[in-house]
C-alpha cells in the first residue's frame, strides 16, 4: 500500500521554518496541517505502541486515541512554541504520555468489560517506557498526570484553567501568569485559589487520596 | 464535629493562597490536626509528582524506522485514520450534542425535531471534531467542511446561523450542519447517540426521496429557508453527526440503516464503532464526514 507523502512545501523549506509553519496551522486547526501533522507522525507513535501492546486493534486505538488527543492538546493551549525544535520536543513527551494514558484507559476498561487482562498482560517491551527505573512508577505518573488534566478540565472557568495550567505545567510564579495573561495579580489570586479548591476536590475523588492508603509518592 | 471537619476541609485546600486572619487560623488547625495534615500532604505530593519521565525515540519528523510487517500495519491503521479524519478535516473543540428524538420511549431512536426555534441560544466556546473519509477510489472529496452550527432566532433568519462552532451544547439547543459540496448530490445525514443508538436524520424517512442538492459552500440542513433547526435533548455525553452523500435520490437507506444499526448494537467501543460506521457508509453510499459534539447537561 503506498505510504502518502509528505507535502512539496514541508520537503523543500527550511526545517526549523516548516516545523513554525506547521504549528501556526495546528495551532488554527487548519486541515491541511492536521493531515501533514498526522503524516509525520503516525508511524513513530504506531510504533511506540506497538512496544506497549501486541495486538494491532489496541496499537491501532492507543495511536489514533492519542494522535487526535496531541491534535486536541494543541487547540486547548497546553503548547507554547519557544524557538526551533520545540514544537517536536513537545510532541515526543506528550506523544510518549498520551500513549501510555490511552494503554492504561484501554486496559481498565477492558477489565471492567471482563477480559481478564491486567496491566501486565500483552507488554513485550518493558524498555518501552524509557528504561527509567520501575514500569510501575512510570505508569503511576501517568495516572496522576492523566488525573491532574482531566481534572482541570472540568473546570467551569476558562480562565482558571488557563492560570492552573500556568502554574502546574509550566511552574510559572503568579507575577508571571498575571503578564501572560495580562490581568491583575489579585484577578490572579482569586482564579488561582478558586480554581485550586475545585482542582484539588477532584483529585482527592480521582486518586482516592482521602483513605490514607491513597497517599501518592514517586 | 463532622460539620466542623467539613468546613476546616474546604480551608485547608486553600491554603497556600490564604492571607491573614484566615491563614491564621488555617495554619493553627493543621498544627493540632493529623488527618487535615495528611490529607493536604497527600493532595499537594499528586501536584507535584514528576511527570512521566520517557519520551519517544528522537524524532526528526521524517517516517519512523519500522519492521515491514509493522509498516504494512502502520500503513492500515494511518490509513484508517485518515478516513475516517480526512485531509479536509477541520478540528474544533469537541462539543457534544444530541439531536431530539422524535419519539422518547426508551430513547430507542433519536431523530431531528424539525421545528422553529422561538427563544435565542446563548452561545459558549465548543470544540467539535470534523472528520471526512473519502474512498479510496475517488479522487475528489465530494463533501467538505462539515460543522455543527448554533441558530440564534434573535439575530434574524439570514444570518441566525453562527459562523463559529459552540463550545458547550446544552440540551435545547438549536443547530443547522454546514459542509460544502463538490458537485451535485443527495447529502443523508444520520446520528449516534452517546448510548450508541444510530439512527438517521435526514431525511427523515428512509423511504423518501434524497432532496439533491446543487454544489456549494456553505450549504446547511435543514435549509435555513425552511426555519427549521434540529434541537439537542437527552443525555448529556458524546454524539456524532455523519454525512454522505448519494449518487441518487432513492438509495437503500433503509437496508443500510438496519446494517449499520446491528453494527452499532454488537460494539460497545465507541472509537471503533465510529471507524466501522464510516467505513460502512462509505462502501454503500459515498464519501463521510463526521461531526462530534460534547454534550453537558
Amino acid at each position: 500500500m503506498p505510504r502518502p507523502a509528505a507535502s512539496a512545501s514541508a520537503r523543500d523549506e527550511d526545517p526549523a521554518a516548516a516545523e513554525r509553519r506547521l504549528v501556526e496551522g495546528l495551532l488554527a486547526g487548519d486541515p491541511e496541517a492536521v493531515g501533514e501533522f498526522l503524516e509525520r507522525t503516525h508511524h513513530a507513535v504506531y510504533g511506540y505502541a506497538a512496544r506497549l501492546g501486541a495486538e494491532p486493534e489496541l496499537r491501532r486505538d492507543w495511536s489514533h486515541a492519542a494522535l487526535i488527543g496531541l491534535v486536541e492538546d494543541l487547540r486547548q493551549g497546553r503548547f507554547v512554541y519557544r524557538g526551533p525544535g520545540s514544537f517536536w520536543a513537545w510532541f515526543r513527551k506528550r506523544a510518549y504520555f498520551r500513549v501510555l494514558d490511552e494503554r492504561r484507559r484501554g486496559l481498565r476498561r477492558r477489565a471492567r468489560e471482563g477480559d481478564g487482562l491486567t496491566d501486565e498482560d500483552g507488554v513485550p517491551d518493558l524498555d518501552a517506557y524509557a528504561g527509567q527505573g520501575d514500569p510501575a512508577d512510570e505508569l503511576r505518573r501517568v495516572e496522576i498526570q492523566a488525573a491532574v488534566e482531566a481534572c482541570l478540565d472540568k473546570l467551569p472557568s476558562a480562565d482558571q484553567r488557563r492560570v492552573l495550567w500556568l502554574l502546574y505545567a509550566e511552574d510559572r510564579s503568579y507575577q508571571e501568569i498575571a503578564e501572560l495573561t495580562a490581568s491583575p495579580l489579585n484577578t490572579v489570586r482569586s482564579w488561582i485559589l478558586r480554581g485550586r479548591l475545585l482542582l484539588r476536590k477532584c483529585l482527592i475523588a480521582a486518586l482516592g487520596l482521602d483513605a490514607p492508603a491513597g497517599a501518592v509518592g514517586d | 464535629m463532622e460539620r466542623d471537619h467539613t468546613r476546616w476541609r474546604e480551608l485547608i485546600l486553600c491554603h497556600e493562597d490564604l492571607e491573614g486572619p484566615a491563614r491564621v487560623e488555617a495554619d493553627s488547625h493543621l498544627a493540632g490536626c493529623s488527618e487535615c495534615r495528611a490529607l493536604l500532604a497527600r493532595v499537594q505530593a499528586a501536584e507535584r509528582s514528576p511527570r512521566p519521565r520517557g519520551m519517544l525515540p528522537p524524532f526528526a519528523g521524517e517516517a519512523a524506522p519500522l519492521a515491514p510487517g509493522l509498516r504494512a500495519e502502520a500503513d492500515r491503521s494511518l490509513r484508517s485514520l485518515q478516513e475516517r479524519l480526512g485531509l479536509s478535516r477541520q478540528l474544533l473543540p469537541r462539543d457534544t450534542g444530541r439531536a431530539r428524538p422524535r419519539a422518547r420511549s426508551g430513547g430507542a431512536e433519536a431523530k431531528p425535531s424539525w421545528r422553529r426555534l422561538a427563544v435565542p441560544l446563548a452561545l459558549a466556546a465548543g470544540v467539535a471534531f470534523v472528520a471526512l473519509v473519502t474512498r479510496p477510489d475517488r479522487e475528489q472529496e465530494a463533501v467538505r467542511g462539515l460543522r455543527i452550527l448554533p441558530y440564534a432566532a434573535d439575530r434574524g433568519a439570514a444570518d441566525s446561523v453562527a459562523t463559529s462552532p459552540r463550545v458547550r451544547w446544552r440540551t435545547g439547543d438549536a443547530f443547522v450542519l454546514a459542509f460544502d459540496l463538490a458537485r451535485p448530490s443527495h447529502p443523508v445525514v444520520f446520528h449516534l447517540g452517546p448510548d450508541g443508538e444510530f439512527s438517521l436524520l435526514h431525511p427523515a424517512d428512509p423511504a423518501a426521496p434524497v432532496p439533491r442538492l446543487p454544489a456549494g459552500r456553505g450549504l446547511k440542513l435543514p435549509s435555513p429557508a425552511t426555519g427549521e433547526t434540529w434541537i439537542l435533548e437527552g443525555a448529556p455525553g458524546p454524539e456524532a453527526f455523519m454525512l454522505t452523500t448519494a449518487d441518487r435520490a432513492d438509495p437503500p437507506l433503509a437496508e443500510i440503516l438496519a446494517r449499520a444499526q446491528a453494527l452499532a448494537a454488537g460494539q460497545r467501543r465507541r472509537q471503533r464503532l465510529l471507524t466501522a460506521l464510516v467505513e460502512l457508509l462509505a462502501a454503500d453510499l459515498g464519501p463521510v464526514q463526521t461531526v462530534e459534539i460534547e454534550h453537558v447537561p
